[in-house]
């Protein structure tokens, strides 16, 4: 009977598995909220991020371009960005990438960065695989992981089949660089695959263990390599040095020309330090997460070293941004799904002149805190936030200051 | 067909009944597909753990951790399989069989599971050839009829085989080309257009050490070393195989299969 029971429950649990294998949505973008909040808020700020257009066709390119600010209150748990790289977050190779650039310089291999300072990026993919795929900018910090800009969803349209990616090679040879070489390659495995199966079915063709083993345990193992065998076995063994040596050496005739993989740290300058990014002050008094009203608050004194009147009009956490919706002139630039369009409210004199110190009281509220898995910044291990504040200038320009500190939950 | 002294080997302790030889090549014939797909899972994995992103990717082909890595990792099965078949069965087949399983499984995992399931282009993500090492393996064991020889012999040839094997389909991607006023090969260009969301370019262990000489000959320095490990790892793997191959309920098999036979 409970043998029976369990032969029952077994039956039952591998036909319920077998089962979830009917159901295999496909994956469209890749778990970018699943990252703690420390590593959204608190490493890099992307803004001005744009995409050229939200629809390819094959082989048509998109621009994705943009800034980003690496956070001078960098994690101490993470490592700091001295090796990054400039990458695409995207569902597999759904589009290619062509050129990417960091403030003007390419940016095929790693840099290292600085903390604190700003950068200028330039991607530009071109569309491959028809679908809609979720893409982002990134940036990949040795043993931190990647840290993902703004997403878009990108309609790729088209055949696959028509997909192309050429390039010319220094030796001159126009090459198709999706499908390059690989026809050599299988050429090659099946020619080894020949003489290998004659060797499996060599053996196989005769009885193979029972009898075999019974004349081991006998002592007359001798007899089992005959000397058509040891003939066989040494035309192989030839055979198979001398296939190799050719094949090598009729590869290096067919390309005298190689180089060695190429890896490298690029260096590369910062921006310069602007007005734009220096000349506003912030110092975090008091800051809270209320976590019922998903609702963030903070007291701060601002502290204005321009030479125009600003007002706060946007806090931009994680790619989440919270615009202050009195002040209309903001565009929106970024990913439409994470702007909480009202969600910034100021109170206090809005406006800050030039030189004054005024302290401010905000709030940054909305559902995105939790769709976002931000919300789950109380299970931090430092238990605090960043993130950067915009103001707009009456001069028209837009003056940023990264802010970040510990904040203290509120449960009621 | 009855299994006697011409169809099994020179001479015979004793040739099995008609009925006895017909079980035995049903048992060979069911034996031999388990065999071949549980050598294919086992190896396959292992394979995937140690030597992953060296086989999976074209611009981690280098000239020095593949070259090292890839043999040591790949004569471990084939050196516990040869135990196994050479010492109980005398069939000199145990690396040849290992590593056409592994192919097996590398190319049902790049076609199914990186080109078809991810898009990855077939280009990026070809496994390396070890035929010729395995085969080289097999006819060293059974012409040496010792597997000292064969882990000071055979074993170094299957490792300075591996590189000089896979030249043939890899020189096409060491061409240089240039790419946004950047020095790059075929392979770098392949691997960065392709994109790889969790595989940065820093990630990838290449070209790094101090294991060069011979006026920059890192390949020839990696195969030799890689040769040299191979012995040790040849050695270990069939003393692990001998370990495997004494399992008591085997025995127990044999010993009823012998009671019967007589």
């Amino acid at each position: 009977m409970k043998n029976k029971i369990i032969s029952l429950l077994g039956g039952v649990a591998v036909i319920v598995t077998s089962l979830t294998a009917l159901y295999a949505p496909q994956a469209g973008a890749h778990g970018e909220r699943s990252q703690e909040p420390f590593l959204r808020m608190r490493t890099v700020h992307w803004y001005d991020t744009n995409f050229s257009t939200n629809r390819v066709a094959v082989n048509e390119e998109m621009t994705i371009t943009g800034k980003f600010l690496l956070a001078e209150a960098w994690p101490e748990v993470i490592m700091k960005p001295d090796v990054a790289y400039l990458h695409v977050a995207e569902p597999g190779p759904a589009v290619a990438k062509v050129e990417t650039w960091l403030n003007g310089v390419p940016a095929a291999k790693s840099f290292k960065l600085e903390l604190g300072k700003t950068y200028e990026y330039k991607v530009i993919v071109r569309g491959r695989k028809p679908g809609e795929a979720h893409i982002h900018p990134m940036l990949n910090v040795q043993s931190a992981g990647g840290l993902v800009g703004p997403g878009q969803w990108t309609l790729i349209e088209g055949v696959y089949e028509d997909f192309t990616y050429p390039v010319t090679t220094l030796t001159g040879e126009a090459i198709d660089l999706n499908t390059y070489g690989f026809a050599n390659v299988v050429k090659w495995h099946i020619i080894w695959a020949i003489p290998a199966l004659f060797w499996v079915l060599y053996w196989v063709r005769r009885p193979l263990f029972i009898p075999r083993f019974l004349m081991v345990q006998n002592g007359e193992e001798d007899a089992l390599i005959t000397s058509t065998d040891k003939k066989v076995g040494i035309a192989l063994l030839i055979g198979t040095i001398v296939l190799v040596t050719m094949s090598s050496n009729s590869a290096k005739e067919q390309y005298p020309v190689q180089i060695p993989l190429q890896s490298a740290i690029i260096p590369v300058e910062a921006l310069p330090v602007t007005p734009q990014n220096s000349a506003v002050k912030a110092k975090i008094l008091k800051a809270n997460y209320r976590i019922p009203g998903r609702s963030m608050t903070m007291t701060l004194d601002i502290t204005n070293g321009s030479a125009t009147p600003i007002k706060l009009a946007e806090f931009n956490s994680a790619n989440v941004r919270f615009t202050n919706s009195l002040i209309p002139t903001l565009a929106k630039t970024d990913s439409a799904e994470l702007w909480a369009k009202d969600g910034l409210n100021v109170q206090g004199e809005p406006t800050i002149y030039p030189g004054e110190t005024a302290r401010l009281e905000i709030e940054a509220s909305d559902a995105l805190w939790e769709t976002e898995r931000l919300s789950s910044l109380i299970g931090d291990p430092d238990s605090a936030f960043g993130g950067v504040l915009y103001f707009q200038g009456a001069d028209g320009k837009t003056y940023m200051e990264e802010i970040s500190g510990p904040i203290i939950p509120t449960f009621q | 067909m009855s299994a006697t002294a011409q169809s099994v080997g020179a001479k015979s302790a004793g040739d099995l009944s008609p009925v006895m030889a017909g079980m035995s090549r049903k048992f060979d014939l069911l034996l031999v597909p388990i065999l071949f797909l549980a050598i294919t899972g086992a190896f396959h994995i292992h394979f995937m753990l140690l030597a992953g992103d060296w086989d999976f990717w074209v611009d981690w082909k280098d000239r020095r951790f593949w070259i090292t890595i890839t043999p040591i990792v790949a004569i471990t099965f084939p050196a516990a399989i040869q135990y196994v078949l050479w010492e109980y069965f005398r069939v000199p087949l145990g690396a040849t069989l290992c590593i056409v399983a592994l192919l097996f499984g590398e190319w049902m995992n790049r076609y199914w599971g990186f080109t078809i399931w991810s898009g990855f282009p077939a280009t990026l993500t070809w496994p390396a050839m070890l035929i010729a090492s395995a085969l080289v393996l097999d006819a060293v064991l059974m012409l040496t009829k010792n597997w000292v020889a064969t882990a000071i012999v055979g074993a170094p040839l299957f490792a300075l085989l591996f590189y000089a094997q896979n030249i043939v389909i890899l020189a096409p991607y060491h061409v240089p080309v240039e790419h946004m006023g950047q020095l790059m090969s075929v392979a770098d260009m392949v691997g960065y257009a392709f994109v790889r969301t969790a595989t940065p370019e820093y990630l990838r262990m290449i070209e790094r050490g101090t294991l060069r000489t011979f006026g920059g000959e890192s390949a020839l320095i990696a195969s030799f070393f890689a040769a040299f490990i191979c012995m040790i790892m040849y050695t270990a793997w069939w003393k692990l195989g001998a370990v495997g191959a004494k399992m008591r309920w085997m025995k127990s098999i044999f010993d009823k299969a012998a009671k019967v036979r007589a």
